[in-house]
């Protein structure tokens, strides 16, 4: 079978290697040092690399992606500071844990659980991907549309303060990415009559402002750098350790590969309910959950890894991402000319097996390097700020310049910078923004085949909707979401916020 | 600020979420939300923002047809009007920010105003100055102003990030970066033309 052979591209080219080992190791610091995030790095990233060959450019961020999941536990776990939102559950037991002297053992057991997890999802990838873009081949636009207003609405409702914000910070993306000349017709849509907007607003520009600059407006309110206190000791997790925990560790994985396939949500999701289900599933955890249960510590790490390989199935079947990440890896395709969608899988169906082997690759450094090299970590880790985010903006600026050799970009990112940190104080999230820009030419698209097929008439739309089990059910799941009076991960998260409280 | 495990062995980071972040946090409120000052006057922003966008789309020409190029737009928009009246109304009944709390304080803390300030001066820069010039003079003054230590530490860690940029994104990534006054490449060629000539 010559998918085979794809998987192994990355195992047998060495400069395909490097950079996967390379990212990786890139990814878990990017993931540790809280001021960094791994979208903010591949933002930036895809405007450097749009001169690569796609292969190279996508092992290096597939390999940042794995590592930089991982890498914010370190910091979690050091410092009490997570490195990236999805080790916000981490830090409730590892950091108790590290306070004890156990911060090598947390560290290496979260190290091997995150490496179970990430082989979950990527079996998951491996194994529902192929069938499910057979099912995706069956879409219809409404259904498209369908799963695009769902990936936003389930990133609203995680967001800030309210379903409501999130829903104005996703359509206020897919406005953004409606700026320019109408694919369709060449009409003029909020150019503001200036023939400069007619390409409209680059998606890596708004991306690189959003996620990068306006990221380090807002780390300018935490400068004061915490020093690492404790004793690291050995690294290596016990075997009988391992074997205690594998249970709890394969649900997680579970769960978090379901979690990662939802189109929109990923890793941080998938993490605090993994974390939630191993408190509510442990019966007698031999230290209490919050002051350094092995449990929930285990039980995240092994979740946000699965969302990992999850995320890569919508995004590489639908064309929908899994997760904020995933759409940016999908800006990256476009620019390399690539489609994601359900030809994707027919068309270049190498591109799959490519990322399938590369994630497996990048999951097995992640362990390698995630039990070595600790000393240097620390000493890196903790970079003042006051050097590191000025370096962060040169690179954002340099990104900005790099995708066209336009100021004017550089202008545009600095904008989406101040506009995304004030959006941000106020509580609103930015994630829903690349999503609606990313998703904007699908939903456009998907919305006029869908009225055009059926003659401009709405009635027969709906008729076409309740026809179909697939796109009833989507619909249904739409509505309920937006009827719900709190949305569902708020609640949850109150929940756990309400539990943590009482312990 | 400082991280230190708080007495009762819940993680203070936590307690941190709640003050700027929203995000992703398991924040622990212990007394109502109070509004961050701007913060309503930030919400009529936005909505005013949906009701222009709604008004551009209402202007976009076309059949009122549900495939025309401006319906999409129109609905988009509607629903970010919609959802702008939704939060506005929900600030409102956000209890008012404290007294003490000053909207320069919460919305700028030290270090910002002048941070993006230089940013902008630095892009400005970057047309006439060229990148090697301006980025050492914006990471130099940059880095001793949020690092707070010896203006000349800055200015060699300024100087070898440059060079490692400039290394990196010509060889690795082979991207332009903008020349001004400082002829770089001009430099760079007489270099090599001087070195070839030596060995002749």
């Amino acid at each position: 079978m010559e998918n085979i052979s794809f998987f192994f591209m990355a195992w047998m080219d060495p400069s395909l290697m490097i950079l996967t080992a390379l990212g990786t190791f890139l990814g878990i610091y990017i993931g540790a040092i809280p001021g960094l995030s791994v979208t903010m790095a591949v933002s930036i990233l895809i405007s450097f690399t749009f001169r690569w060959d796609v292969n190279d450019a996508l092992a290096l961020m597939v390999g940042i992606f794995m590592g930089g999941v991982y890498g914010g536990a370190r910091t979690a776990i050091l410092l009490n500071i997570p490195g990236a939102p999805a080790a916000l559950a981490t830090a409730l037991d590892g950091y108790p844990l590290a306070q004890k002297g156990q911060a090598g053992q947390a560290i290496g057991l979260s190290t091997v659980m995150s490496g179970i997890g990430g082989f979950v999802g990527i079996a998951v990838l491996a194994v529902a991907a192929p069938s499910l873009s057979e099912f995706a081949l069956t879409f219809q636009p409404r259904d498209y549309l369908l799963v695009a207003l769902l990936g936003i609405l389930l990133v609203g409702s995680l967001s800030g303060d309210s379903l409501a914000k999130g829903v104005f910070a996703g359509c206020l993306g897919v406005v953004i990415g409606m700026v320019g000349l109408d694919p369709l017709t060449a009409q003029e849509r909020f150019t503001l009559g200036y023939i400069s907007m007619w390409s409209g607003i680059s998606p890596i520009v708004a991306m690189i402002g959003l996620f990068g600059v306006a990221e380090v407006l807002r780390q300018l309110h935490y400068m004061g750098a915490a020093r690492v206190r404790q004793d690291i000791g050995g690294l290596i997790p016990s075997l009988s350790d391992i074997r205690r925990h594998l249970s709890l560790s394969l649900q997680s994985a579970g769960i978090g590969s379901v979690i990662g396939a939802l189109p929109g949500t990923g890793g941080d999701v998938a993490a605090l309910m993994a974390y939630d289900h191993a408190r509510r599933v442990t019966r007698n955890p031999e230290v209490p959950f919050g002051q350094g249960a092995k449990e929930g510590l285990i039980a995240p790490e092994a979740a946000n890894n699965a969302a990992v390989g999850g995320a890569f199935v919508p995004m590489l079947t639908l064309g929908i991402p899994g997760d904020a990440v995933t759409a940016i890896i999908i800006g990256a395709l476009f620019i390399h000319g690539l489609n994601p969608g359900p030809m994707l899988m027919v068309e270049t169906p190498y591109i799959f097996w490519f990322i399938v082997g590369n994630l497996v690759l990048a999951n097995i450094f992640l362990v390698i390097f995630g039990l070595t090299g600790i000393r240097l970590f620390v000493r890196i880790v903790q970079i003042p700020k006051g050097v590191l985010l000025p370096l962060i903006l040169l690179l954002s600026v340099v990104g900005a310049y790099a995708l066209s050799n336009s100021l004017a970009d550089v202008w545009w990112v600095l904008a989406f910078g101040l506009f995304g940190y004030l959006l941000k104080l106020y509580g609103f999230q930015v994630g829903p923004i690349v999503l609606g820009i990313i998703l904007s030419r699908l939903i456009d698209d998907n919305w006029r085949r869908m009225v055009i097929s059926e003659r401009d008439d709405l009635a027969a739309v709906l008729r076409g909707i309740l026809s179909s089990p697939l796109s009833t059910t989507l619909a249904l799941v739409v509505i309920l979401l937006v009827l719900g009076q709190t949305p569902i991960w708020s609640r949850l998260r109150g929940a756990l916020a309400a539990r943590l409280r009482r312990s | 600020m400082t991280m230190t495990g708080s007495p009762g062995g819940l993680p203070v980071s936590a307690h941190r979420a709640q003050d700027f972040d929203r995000e992703a946090g398991v924040s622990i409120e212990t007394e109502p939300r109070r509004r961050k000052p701007g913060e309503l006057l930030f919400a009529y922003l936005m909505l005013a923002l949906a009701m222009w966008l709604f008004w551009l789309a209402w202007g976009i020409p076309g059949a009122r047809r549900p495939s025309a190029p401006g319906t999409l737009p129109m609905a988009v928009c509607a629903i970010m009007v919609l959802s702008a009246l939704v939060f506005v109304v929900r600030t409102h009944l956000t209890a008012a920010p404290h007294r003490s709390d000053s909207v320069l304080q919460r919305v700028a803390p030290p270090g910002l105003v002048p941070f993006v300030g230089l940013a902008a001066l630095y892009v400005l820069a970057l047309d006439h100055a060229g990148f090697v010039l301006s980025s050492l003079v914006f990471l130099t003054v940059a880095i001793s102003i949020l690092d707070r230590r010896h203006p000349l530490r800055a200015l060699v860690i300024a100087f070898g990030a440059v060079v490692l940029v400039y290394l990196l994104f010509r060889m690795v990534f082979q991207v332009l970066l903008p020349e001004g006054f400082v002829p770089e490449r001009q430099w760079l060629a007489i270099a090599e033309d001087w070195l070839r000539g030596r060995n002749r």
